[in-house]
């Protein structure tokens, strides 16, 4: 259930993007290098992509009616979660190892 | 009813061929319930969470890629046009938790009488201003360490 795992997630990322607030890249990236909060990060993201993509398939399939257009729109659902973490998790991975 | 075609109804039946009938008014005429108003924010702000992921993803590349990335993402942020996307990603992360906590509770059981139904969204729309307004007048106030 990744909008249960969401609620403590995305309450710490919300303080965590808070305390980072003002624009220095540096004190981002000592954040980052911890790894604890590297993994709640990923985490966080893998949590958000999933549910985001659970969400948006009921979108679709409530609003999308042709049939190619539907399933076309089903599948880029589906990579644009996969493009969006693996960019995303790739960025974060270079970060903190 | 005898009556002549609605106006609705002329527009419809200017399509030659294709019989749609004609329609009532309805979004311009009836009163939104509130638990109505809430459900739909809920999908809007899971759409605009869903966008807002590739903001999320430019951060970090930009993070990860050097001082010159990353300037331009804090450039773009600073700018009105920035400020206002963030405000909107924090007010709808906001609605969407609490609003989503409401269908968490739903799950369980709890909170389908009308009352509280209502109650808990009035409560959700308040609480999700209150907080979207708090972090952003925290993060103005950009000495930045708070934690």
């Amino acid at each position: 259930m990744s909008a249960v795992a969401l609620v403590p997630l995305s309450i710490w990322f919300l303080f965590s993007a808070l305390s980072l607030v003002g624009g220095n890249l540096a004190e981002v990236l000592v954040f980052l290098s911890k790894p604890i909060n590297a993994i709640l990060m990923l985490l966080f993201l893998f949590a958000a992509l999933h549910h985001m993509t659970l969400g948006i398939q009921v979108v679709i399939e409530d609003y999308v009616h042709g049939e190619r257009l539907k399933l076309l729109s089903l599948m880029f659902n589906r990579f644009f979660a996969l493009g969006v973490g693996c960019a995303a998790g790739f960025a974060l991975l270079k970060i903190a190892l | 009813m005898a009556d002549g075609p609605s106006e609705g109804g002329a527009q419809a039946r200017s399509q030659a061929g294709s019989r749609q009938m004609p329609l009532s008014p309805h979004l311009s005429i009836y009163r939104w319930p509130i638990t109505m108003a809430a459900s739909i924010i809920h999908r809007a702000t899971g759409i605009a969470l869903t966008i807002g992921t590739l903001f999320l993803a430019w951060w970090l590349i930009a993070a990860a890629i050097g001082p010159d990335a990353y300037g331009n993402f804090t450039e773009f942020a600073a700018t009105i046009l920035g400020r206002l996307i963030l405000f909107g990603l924090v007010g709808s992360l906001a609605f969407h938790l609490l609003n989503g906590l409401r269908h968490l509770a739903w799950d369980l059981g709890y909170g389908y009488e009308i009352r509280t139904a209502r109650l808990s969204a009035a409560l959700v729309f308040g609480l999700a201003l209150l907080i979207a307004l708090g972090v952003f007048t925290l993060g103005y106030m950009e000495g930045g360490n708070l934690f």
